[in-house]
C-alpha cells in the first residue's frame, strides 16, 4: 500500500508541475514505483514537462467514466524505470471528476504504486478539493514573494481543515543575490509565517525552462543547482537526513577572486 | 412619500428610524428587505438603535429577535427618539446582562463582555476568520489575511499580522494585545486604524486601546491598571 502526496501551492506559476515531475522522476530513479496524476484537467502540462505528451491515448476522465481500464490510461516513462503518468483530460474541465471518483481512483493506484504524486491545479476551487481529498500528505510549493507566501498560508489552512496534517514546504526559485540585497523574502521569515517544516529549497535556475521545453526533468542529469536540490528533496522524502544545500553567490571583483583562489581546498 | 423606514449610520451603530405612522408589519418587511440587500455588510458587527415607530413591548421583542436571529445583530436598542450618549448605551447593555443587580461601575474601564472567552489553539491563517461573542485568545499567530472579530477583547500569544476587531458590538473599552502587534488593520468599537507604511518593529508585547477618538498602541507593561 503506497502513499498519496499532493503537490499544491494556491498561486499559479510557482512550479507545482515542475516539482511533481522532478520528485516523481527522482523517486523512480531511486528504485520506487511511482505514478504521477495530473489533476489539472483542462490545462494539463505535466505530460509536456515530462515529455510524454505524444503518447497520451486515454486520460483520467476516460478512466473515471469507464471508457477504459486504469492500466490502459497509464503511460510508462521509457527513460525511467518504474515511472508512470496518468494524464489529465484536455477537452474537459475540473468538474469532470467528482470527489468520490478521485478517492476511488487514488485508492486503486495506491495498491499498485509506492508513491502517488498528485499535481494540483492552482486555485482553491473544485480542482483543489478534488486533488487533496485522497491525499495522505501534502507538499506546498511557494516562491519567496509576498503574494505566493500568502496563498501558501491560505492553502496550508485549508489542508489542515481538510485533515491533511502532514504538510511540508518547498521554497522554489530562490535567488541568493536578491535575498542578500533585501529584495526577496528570506527563508526564516517565510518559515516563521507559514510555521511548517521545510522539505527543501530549489534555487532559481534557467536550466528548468530548457528542461521543461524538451520534456526532460533536471533531476535526471542532476548536474545543475536545481537538479541537485531536487535529488536532495527526494532523499528527504525517503527519510534520509540531507543538510540544506548551501546557496552560493558568485563573488565578484578582483579581491573576491583572489580570496576564492586561496580558499579552494 | 417618505420611506417608512430609514437607515442611518452612526459612529458605532446603525440607527433604524421607523416612521410613526407606519404599520408594524410593513415596517418589519421593509427592514428585512433593506438588510437582506446588504446582508454581508450588516451581519455580525452592528449594534442597532431603533427610533420611532411607537412600538409596544411585543413588537419590540419580535423586531429584536428577528434582527438578532436573522441578521446576527449583537445588540438591539430601542430609544423612542431620545438620543443617548454612547456611555449610556453601554450602561444599558451592561444592566441588561445582569438584570437582578444594577450595573456596578469600577474605576477602571472594563470591557462589557469580560468573562466569556474562546481559546484558539492554532495559527489563524490567511482566509480564516474567528467570530466570537466575548473575548478571543489565540495561542499562535494570526497571519496576513486572517481575521478576528470579538465583541470583547482580543489577545494573541504570538504575532498578530492580520486584522483584529475588538469590541465589535460597539464597546470602545475593549483592547487588543499581542506579543507582536503588527496588524494590517485594527478596529476597536467603531474606530479603525491602519498600519502605517513604515511601521516600527518592536519585539515586546503591546496593547492597543481607544483614547479619545483614536486607537493608541503602547507597550503592554507600561499600561496603567
Amino acid at each position: 500500500m503506497g502513499e498519496a502526496i499532493v503537490i499544491t501551492s494556491g498561486k499559479g506559476g510557482v512550479g507545482k508541475t515542475t516539482t511533481t515531475a522532478n520528485l516523481g522522476t527522482g523517486l523512480a530513479m531511486r528504485g520506487h514505483k511511482v505514478v504521477l496524476v495530473d489533476a489539472d484537467i483542462g490545462l494539463r502540462n505535466l505530460d509536456v514537462v515530462i515529455g510524454l505528451e505524444n503518447r497520451i491515448v486515454y486520460d483520467i476522465v476516460d478512466v473515471v467514466e469507464g471508457a477504459c481500464k486504469l492500466k490502459n490510461a497509464l503511460i510508462k516513462d521509457k527513460r525511467t524505470e518504474g515511472l508512470y503518468l496518468l494524464p489529465a483530460a484536455q477537452t474537459r474541465d475540473k468538474t469532470a471528476v467528482s470527489n468520490e471518483q478521485m478517492t476511488k481512483l487514488v485508492a486503486e493506484l495506491k495498491e499498485d504504486f509506492e508513491y502517488v504524486l498528485i499535481d494540483c491545479p492552482a486555485g482553491i476551487e473544485h480542482g483543489f478539493k478534488n486533488s487533496i481529498i485522497a491525499a495522505d500528505k501534502a507538499i506546498v510549493v511557494t516562491v519567496p514573494e509576498v503574494s505566493a507566501v500568502r496563498d501558501a498560508d491560505r492553502i496550508i489552512g485549508l489542508l489542515l481543515a481538510n485533515e491533511v496534517s502532514y504538510v511540508k514546504l518547498i521554497i522554489n526559485r530562490l535567488r541568493k543575490d536578491m535575498i542578500d540585497a533585501g529584495n526577496m523574502l528570506n527563508i526564516d521569515d517565510t518559515l516563521e509565517i507559514l510555521s511548517v517544516d521545510l522539505l527543501g529549497i530549489v534555487p532559481e535556475d534557467t536550466e528548468i525552462i530548457r528542461s521543461s521545453n524538451i520534456g526532460e526533468p533536471v533531476v535526471i542529469k542532476g548536474d545543475t543547482p536545481s537538479g541537485i536540490a531536487y535529488r536532495n528533496i527526494v532523499a528527504r522524502i525517503l527519510g534520509e537526513d540531507v543538510p540544506l544545500m548551501e546557496l552560493k553567490k558568485e563573488p565578484k571583483g578582483f579581491f573576491a577572486s583572489i580570496k576564492k583562489l586561496f580558499s579552494r581546498k | 412619500m417618505r420611506d417608512i423606514v430609514a437607515f442611518k449610520g452612526k459612529q458605532s451603530s446603525l440607527e433604524i428610524e421607523i416612521a410613526d405612522e407606519a404599520d408594524f408589519s410593513d415596517a418589519l418587511k421593509a427592514i428585512t428587505e433593506r438588510l437582506e440587500a446588504k446582508r454581508s455588510f450588516f451581519e455580525g458587527s452592528a449594534c442597532v438603535n431603533v427610533v420611532g415607530g411607537s412600538l409596544d413591548a411585543d413588537q419590540k421583542d419580535e423586531l429584536s429577535n428577528m434582527l438578532k436571529r436573522d441578521f446576527g445583530m449583537l445588540c438591539v436598542e430601542f430609544e423612542g427618539g431620545i438620543k443617548r450618549t454612547r456611555q449610556n448605551l453601554f450602561r444599558a447593555q451592561r444592566s441588561e446582562q445582569n438584570e437582578e443587580k444594577p450595573a456596578e461601575f469600577k474605576t477602571r474601564p472594563v470591557s462589557q463582555k469580560e468573562g466569556s472567552a474562546v481559546f484558539i489553539r492554532e495559527t489563524v491563517r490567511n482566509g480564516q476568520r474567528i467570530d466570537y461573542d466575548g473575548d478571543i485568545v489565540v495561542c499562535g499567530d494570526v497571519n496576513f489575511g486572517g481575521e478576528l472579530v470579538a465583541t470583547g477583547n482580543i489577545a494573541v500569544m504570538g504575532a498578530l499580522r492580520g486584522k483584529a476587531h475588538a469590541g465589535a458590538g460597539g464597546d470602545e473599552n475593549a483592547v487588543v494585545t499581542a506579543y507582536r502587534l503588527s496588524p494590517q488593520q485594527l478596529r476597536i468599537g467603531g474606530i479603525i486604524a491602519i498600519a502605517p507604511k513604515n511601521a516600527m518593529q518592536v519585539s515586546y508585547p503591546e496593547i492597543a486601546r481607544v483614547m479619545g477618538d483614536k486607537i493608541v498602541i503602547a507597550p503592554a507593561s507600561r499600561v496603567i491598571k
